[in-house]
């Protein structure tokens, strides 16, 4: 696999960028790329949402799954990309999410959740996993590293770049990491980088807030074998970004700003989470 | 603004972030706000706004990233209000 050749749905990455990066890291990195740019990922995305999505429910969250205004979200226009931004406390937050999606549409052919480079494409095994339970979707990946900053801005390039198409969903956490702190409904700060995505693609933002998952998958087949520890996933109303029109992307302040935005809707659909709670 | 003028600024933006006293009595333009002065990198944002405040200049993401040490900030602001 060569890093040579635009062509659409692929990731640009400047070969000094992909130097930057381990070989593990770059072949990992290439490879998730080719698989979504491939003609294969018709059939992977097929995979994902009629195979994959129906047996993590089926183990994970058949029993204890509650959703609040999924509706909300199948109506929303069409002439562009739909990004999802949900608060983060565990590790499986998107693929429940994107499993409650694709339950009740199939609206969007592509579909992508960009991941800290950490284990999923700096090791064998995280590659693979990446690979056979998401076909990849978890793309493109954000590395810590100063050095490698380049290639993280690609990669919100390149889902900028993805979102101005009807075709594309994204699940994106604002927060950038996971909540650890004893308050489920504290929210960490949003990172500049999604604001930069908002503010660059200007896609229908939902504002989405999960509670219930842990980080044990095992864990969560238990509790959906007894049918305990409820999730419920809450679906908001399209973001107003209006206020950022004309407003430069660029400029560091205005990601900061666009970020705090979608948080503070986040969090409004705390108290439709503690409600839905209290009616179980 | 002359280059000592920033930097004096800049040591005085830094300190409630800095958590390496040590470093921060000792700093330099070479000082990395990250490697010496541990500073939180979910708070390198909020340094770069308050740089933004107290300079009166705006700053591209791409500028934000490439300060990595107390030299690189003032190269920056000196760069932004030339």
């Amino acid at each position: 696999m060569t890093d040579s050749g635009p062509s659409a749905g692929r990731m640009q990455i400047p070969p000094a960028e992909l130097a930057s990066l381990s070989g593990i890291e770059r072949r990992a990195l290439l490879y998730a790329r080719w698989l979504n740019a491939s003609p294969l990922h018709r059939f992977f995305h097929w995979i994902n949402t009629q195979f994959h999505r129906r047996w993590i429910q089926w183990v994970a969250t058949s029993r204890r799954l509650h959703t609040v205004g999924l509706e909300r979200l199948v109506e929303t226009p069409t002439e562009r990309g739909v990004l999802i931004a949900a608060n983060h406390r565990s590790f499986f937050d998107q693929f429940i999410i994107a499993c409650s999606i694709y339950q009740v549409t199939r609206r969007w052919p592509r579909f992508y959740f960009p991941v800290r480079s950490d284990f999923f494409y700096d090791h064998p095994l995280g590659a693979f996993l990446n690979t056979i339970v998401t076909s990849a979707t978890m793309f493109p990946p954000i590395f810590r590293a100063r050095a490698k900053r380049g290639v993280s801005r690609s990669g919100l390039d390149f889902l900028a770049d993805e979102l101005r198409s009807p075709d594309t969903l994204v699940g994106i956490h604002p927060e950038g990491t996971r909540g650890k702190g004893s308050d489920p409904y504290e929210l960490l700060p949003a990172e500049p980088g999604f604001g930069k995505v908002v503010l660059q693609a200007r896609p229908i933002v939902i504002p989405v807030f999960i509670r219930g998952l842990s980080n044990s998958f095992s864990r969560e087949i238990k509790c959906n074998i007894s049918g305990i520890e409820p999730i419920i996933i809450v679906f908001g109303e399209p973001v107003d970004l209006s206020a950022f029109d004309g407003e430069d992307p660029r400029l560091l302040r205005n990601q900061v700003k666009a970020g705090r935005r979608v948080l503070e809707e986040i969090g409004k659909l705390t108290e439709q989470e503690k409600q839905a709670r209290t009616q179980l | 603004m002359e280059n000592q003028e920033v930097f004096d600024k800049v040591v005085e933006i830094l300190k409630p972030f800095a958590k390496n006293e040590e470093a921060l009595s000792s700093i330099s333009h070479e000082t990395s706000l990250q490697k010496d002065l541990e500073v939180n990198s979910a708070r390198l944002v909020d340094i770069v706004l308050e740089i933004e405040d107290n300079f009166d200049i705006e700053v591209s993401d791409d500028d934000a990233d490439q300060v990595g040490t107390v030299g690189d900030a003032v190269k920056l602001i000196v760069a932004a209000t030339s």
